[in-house]
């Protein structure tokens, strides 16, 4: 192999996955590799989520006092419709599967890179165009619809919708293409020996991801169109004032927006499945329960929408329909926590950062998962429907589970692609503010919510003062643990120690490859084994991470 | 010499003294002790509001048996990760021990119950809303007119207020409307909730089983987020004691509004009672005073007197006149007060701008 | 950029072209998925809207032209066999024939287009479009047309076997059907709040010996929502219809310069499936929307 070939790695270079003739920005933003792609969507959807994060710390101050504090109200109505709007649509969807799938997928699988690498890089800058499209609608001051868009508040000549909803639409696109470019990936580039049941279960998670974003998000498409329209021209589909129903919109909005909460969570329970079973080296327990209830949720999600609208006047049977269907739904769900619990027995758990953020996880996800019951039960959520309960609840699952399962995976693959390790006691510290400030922010608003304050409230009756404040401090917490995350990974990429190629003794096929992987990711095609048999790997403290039994004994083995 | 990450000083102390375990487990049992300071009811609770309507006993009973399981399960699942976390922590020279990855019969066992356990929370769940959401026959009918950023409530003998006046023990129906966007009637402490769809009615029951003290009330709150002010789009809910309390005041309400009453009703949202502009001018010394307006016919701007005649038509065709005093307001001014008052209300109104808000 | 242009055809994350084509098929299909599921959503809203109001539909799709409707769906399915014969000459290699025939499905898009063109002017000149914009004083029907539904529904009467008598037009009924709608006064058909239950619809099923089902605008409200879901659909349809078009020509080009063989033509079918999707959907939204009256 010549010099000049972009497989060569430059090892002294602190641009992370900086290949031999590729170097410079241009090279970067115009690069086909799928790692590179992955990077970039991380770097993106980080900087979405640090934007959005400063809004929630806003609203949070503002919500200290039931008096201004430091914005009007129709400030705070922009600040928590571009908190939430950022965070799904630009943070949470893309997070997992566009920016860690991109860079695990392919090496996982034993492929050289997705099947249409421009059709990637495509995706990104639909990303990108889609992000910018959303900054328009802040400068024409903004939208104050919430993220859901609800007719006819949102059609009532708001400027603002009509670029959110264009920017929305890219987006969508954006994870369509994302979605089935993974698709076909698994189903075509898999290497001799990778059977569906030897795949990896993040895997598996990001296939019932890429199912549900080919089939729901065209749905979310035409609905933004059709706000857009309603919006630019009054075709009165929605709007009651034209004879629309604005109720339909919401059964549109929801039947993509629902399915969206497990295009979020899905690919969590992917990573959580290989970190647990990775960092207590111990083999998952019940893979093809995990891998099929993964499916099945995704097709069940796409049945549950109704449930959103148990209070919007649609009727009675069709709520105990939806609520029937919700309760299924739970199932499999809640059994996957009992794959993970078991998956421990009789391990050898390390308590690393990834698992402390995958223990953490069972643990958030679990209450984020239980008090979905509250809201399933007719009865119980005409009382808790649209207020704080709600709130935590969708916090519970959203950040409790999958931030908190990106962390996860963030902290299992960086030193993977960036080559470095960084500060495990940093980690720690991290991750235990973050549980804590999460922990004390949301509890709060599951009693808030019960005594009944509504959620999207600028001011409030004085009763609720104490949780409001409450809530606020551990917020602040939750800030910190992030800051201080912030300042040690970026930490790590210039002074952090190099990294092994498998640092944690992982048995699927990235670990096999160099940290960071050469440009087309394997010398040779790996063969392929049981993803979760760790029995060939031992620790080689000479270079602080796990080879294989075969590998030969490295010269000068320190005690 | 590279070592292992999970090696440092700090390290070792933090799994020495705080492991992850111990840190959560004291998390956990705070938590614990946090709900279960949670189980009055009738007062109200850590979790749930005081009880004031027929179905908030039921409901708050279904709300509690789906919480005690939805603990034992958070309960036992930490627990036991807590204790394998601690049993099979890493330690040097210890591998971890060879058990089977898969159990079919242990699956099915642990995915049996969950599922009978949804089946009762969908049932009781079920039987309880389809009472919550169907009125009874014979109850007393109350109209709600919801719009950007207040309930107005509308009584059998015509009578109107902007505060929800029930009596205690019988089931009143609430038929709601909207005349702009969706908002949400919700009152937390009766457990019930419905969104306002504009273009259709929706409608809610109750029966209030706790009178309101003098001087005080439960909250109605609009939840359903609906602009600006969504938040301060609440409203009071009286109870009387006795239907005949409640009868006398609601037969007291079909007398004529005065003056003010019209004023707090209706213009008090947009124009303040001193000189200060809010959405629509101030009104303190408009009677009588000049002022620049924009002529809708010509599109100048001209200076009259605000005499009766202005007045009146400035409260039924809004646009014709538009004030220019200070800036330009906007044409925004609900149009349709030429149905929405009686003659005998506009004519109190301007009565009261011009003796009273002098 | 562009390290896999090197060798030919073949990716260099691929083993062989077969698997590259087989990767790139499939992408397809699940592409168009996405584009069934698209329109799928304007589906909804149209069996939810005609299922609550069925008489508007009946009623607004009698001013769509049949004639018109009909062209562009022969147009179509031929400019589908055309595109399906370029793929398969492109398969057998002969290029020459393979351009021509993308030139005639091009000529298929085009008049597709133009014939769009004409009816939609029809439909914006006399105001017949969506909620906002739609104005029932212009767009009420013209004395030939309802003269047209007139006769068309003695005609369907007799075919029932119905004698002249009972087919013969009765005076207005107490306050629906025959009476002349130029002399009803106008008046809006775009309430502020529409009623609980559409107005006209059940006596226009229940009453069928009245006359011929011409309904006056100011009886019909909400016309303006059949409106509203056509220019959606057909509009978002010929948006496709151009794209398709646009990919069209870049095959064409492609295949000029000679970009194709027999080997590797996998572009060419993408295309034609991409076509094929296009036609499919007129296919639907034809009788849907035009034959329904």
């Amino acid at each position: 192999m010549s010099l000049d070939s972009p497989n060569s790695y430059l090892k002294k270079t602190h641009c992370i996955l900086g290949y031999k003739g590729q170097t410079g920005i241009l090279s970067y933003l115009l690069t086909l590799d799928h790692k590179r792609i992955g990077v970039m969507y991380l770097i993106s959807t980080m900087t979405a989520f640090l934007v959005a994060g400063l809004l929630a710390l806003g609203v949070r101050t503002e919500l200290l006092s039931p008096e201004k504090i430091m914005v009007t109200p129709q400030q705070y109505n922009r600040m928590f419709t571009l908190h939430g709007a950022i965070m799904i649509f630009l943070f949470i969807i893309p997070s997992v599967p566009a920016a860690l799938g991109n860079i695990i997928l392919p090496i996982m699988l034993g492929a050289k890179d997705v099947a249409f690498p421009r059709l990637n890089l495509l995706s990104y800058w639909l990303w990108i165009v889609g992000a910018v499209t959303a900054l328009v609608a802040i400068s024409q001051g903004g939208i104050d619809t919430g993220w859901t868009f609800y007719t006819p508040y949102s059609t009532s000549a708001r400027p603002g919708v009509i670029a959110m909803a264009v920017g929305v639409f890219i987006l969508g696109f954006s994870s369509i293409f994302t979605g089935l470019n993974f698709m076909v990936t698994m189903h075509k580039l898999r290497p001799p020996g990778m059977t569906w049941f030897r795949m990896p279960l993040f895997l598996w998670a990001l296939y019932a991801t890429a199912l549900m974003q080919i089939i729901a998000t065209p749905v979310l498409g035409i609905t933004v169109v059709l706000l857009g329209v309603e919006n630019i021209m009054g075709v009165g589909i929605f709007d009651p004032k034209l004879g629309g129903d604005p109720v339909l919109f919401q059964h549109f909005f929801w039947f993509y927006s629902h399915p969206a909460v497990y295009i979020m969570i899905v690919p969590g329970f992917g990573i959580i499945s290989d970190v647990i079973s990775i960092h207590a080296r111990k083999h998952i327990f019940g893979y093809s329960f995990i891998a099929f209830s993964s499916v099945a949720i995704a097709i069940l999600s796409f049945l549950v929408w109704g449930h959103h609208m148990f209070t919007s006047g649609q009727s009675t049977v069709v709520n105990v329909i939806f609520s029937a269907l919700t309760f299924t739904i739970s199932i499999p769900t809640a059994v996957k926590i009992y794959n993970w619990i078991a998956t421990l027995y009789k391990g050898s758990i390390q308590f690393t950062t990834p698992m402390l953020y995958a223990l953490a996880f069972i643990f958030l996800f679990t209450i984020g998962g239980l008090t979905g019951f509250p809201l399933a039960t007719l009865a119980t959520d005409v009382h808790l429907h649209d207020t704080y309960f709600v709130v935590a609840h969708f916090h519970y699952v959203m950040m409790g589970g999958l931030v908190i399962a990106m962390l996860a995976g963030l902290h299992h693959w960086w030193p993977k692609f960036t080559g470095r390790m960084y500060s495990e006691t940093w980690g720690r510290v991290a991750c235990a503010l973050i549980f804590v400030g999460f922990n004390i922010t949301f509890l709060t608003q599951f009693l808030m919510g019960a005594q009944g304050m509504p959620r999207r409230y600028y001011t409030y009756v004085p009763e609720y003062q104490i949780y409001h404040q409450t809530s606020t401090a551990g917020s602040y917490v939750l800030g910190l643990g992030f800051l201080v995350m912030l300042l040690y990974l970026v930490h790590s990429l210039f002074k952090g120690r190099p990294a092994p190629a498998n640092p944690w003794g992982g048995a699927t096929l990235e670990w096999r490859c160099s940290s960071p992987p050469r440009y087309d990711n394997f010398e040779t095609t790996p063969t392929v084994g049981d993803p979760y048999d760790f029995s060939d790997l031992r620790y080689d403290p000479s270079i602080g991470g796990w080879i294989s039994n075969d590998a030969p004994v490295a010269a000068g083995k320190a005690s | 010499m590279i070592h292992d990450p999970t090696q440092g000083a700090f390290a070792r102390a933090l799994r020495r003294t705080a492991t992850p375990g111990r840190a959560l487990a004291g998390l956990a049992l705070g938590v614990l002790l946090l709900v279960l300071a949670g189980c009055g009811a009738k007062t109200g609770s850590l979790h749930l509001p005081p009880e004031d309507s027929s179905v908030a006993p039921r409901v708050d009973w279904i709300y509690y048996f789906v919480y005690w399981i939805c603990l034992f399960y958070l309960g036992h699942i930490t627990l036991v990760m807590l204790w394998f976390l601690w049993k099979y922590r890493r330690r040097p020279g210890v591998e971890p021990q060879a058990s089977p990855s898969h159990n079919t019969p242990l699956e099915i066992a642990w995915s049996l119950p969950p599922c009978v356990l949804v089946v009762f929370f969908f049932v009781y769940g079920f039987q309880e809303y389809v009472d919550i959401s169907t009125p009874p026959a014979d109850a007393y009918k109350i109209q709600c007119i919801a719009k950007q950023w207040d309930f107005r409530f509308v009584y059998p003998n015509g009578g109107k207020s902007k505060e929800l006046h029930v009596p205690k023990g019988e089931p009143v129906e609430v038929v709601l409307e909207s005349e702009d966007v969706i908002h949400s009637f919700y009152i937390p402490r009766f457990r019930i909730k419905q969104d306002v769809v504009p273009g259709r009615f929706t409608e809610v029951w109750f029966t209030a089983t706790t009178a309101t003290k003098p001087g005080e009330h439960f909250w109605l709150f609009c939840a359903e987020y609906c602009g600006d002010s969504h938040s301060f789009m609440r409203s009071k809910v009286i109870v009387h004691e006795n239907r005949a309390d409640f009868d006398a005041w609601v037969k007291a309400l079909a007398k004529p509004l005065s003056g003010e009453e019209v004023f707090q009703m209706y213009c008090a949202s947009c124009h303040l009672k001193t000189e200060a502009a809010l959405v629509g001018p101030g009104l303190k010394g408009v009677y009588g005073s000049k002022r620049k307006v924009l002529d809708a016919e010509t599109g100048r701007e001209i200076e009259i007197t605000a005499d009766e005649d202005y007045l009146r038509e400035s409260i039924l065709e809004p646009g014709k006149k538009l004030s220019r005093m200070g800036r330009e307001f906007p044409n925004v001014m609900d149009p349709s007060f030429a149905t929405k008052l009686k003659k005998s209300e506009v004519d109190a109104v301007i009565r009261y701008l011009r003796d009273e808000l002098k | 950029m562009g390290d896999d242009h090197h060798h030919g055809p073949l990716a260099h994350h691929f083993d062989a072209l077969e698997q590259q084509s087989q990767a790139a098929t499939l992408g397809m299909w699940l592409f168009l998925a996405t584009e069934v599921l698209l329109f799928a959503g304007l589906f909804c809203a149209y069996t939810v809207y005609r299922a609550t109001h069925p008489e508007v539909f009946e009623f607004a799709s009698k001013y769509l032209d049949t004639k018109w409707g009909a062209i562009n769906t022969v147009v179509l399915i031929a400019s589908s066999w055309t595109v399906a014969l370029a793929v398969r000459s492109a398969a057998l290699g002969q290029r020459q024939k393979t351009s021509i025939l993308l030139v005639l499905t091009l000529f298929g898009a085009a008049a597709f287009m133009g014939i769009k063109g004409v009816e939609y002017s029809h439909k914006f000149h006399r105001d017949l479009v969506w909620g906002l914009y739609f104005n029932p004083e212009n767009a009420k029907p013209h004395q030939e047309q309802i003269e047209a539904w007139k006769k068309e529904w003695a005609r369907e009467k007799a075919h029932e076997g119905y004698g002249e008598e009972e087919i013969a037009i009765r005076p207005a009924s107490a306050d629906y059907g025959a009476r002349d709608p130029e002399l009803s006064p106008p008046q809006s058909s775009a309430v502020p709040i529409p009623p609980l239950q559409p107005a006209g619809s059940a006596q226009a099923h229940d009453d069928e010996t009245v006359g011929p089902v011409y309904y006056s605008l100011d009886k019909v409200r909400n016309v303006h929502q059949f409106f509203g879901i056509y220019f959606c659909m057909t509009g978002l349809h010929a948006l496709h219809v151009i794209v398709g078009a646009i990919v069209i020509v870049w095959i064409l080009l492609r295949n000029v310069r000679g970009d194709f063989t027999p080997e590797y033509h996998t572009p060419v079918h993408l295309a034609g499936l991409y076509w094929h999707l296009v036609d499919l959907i007129w296919i639907f939204l034809f009788p849907l929307l035009y034959l329904i009256g």
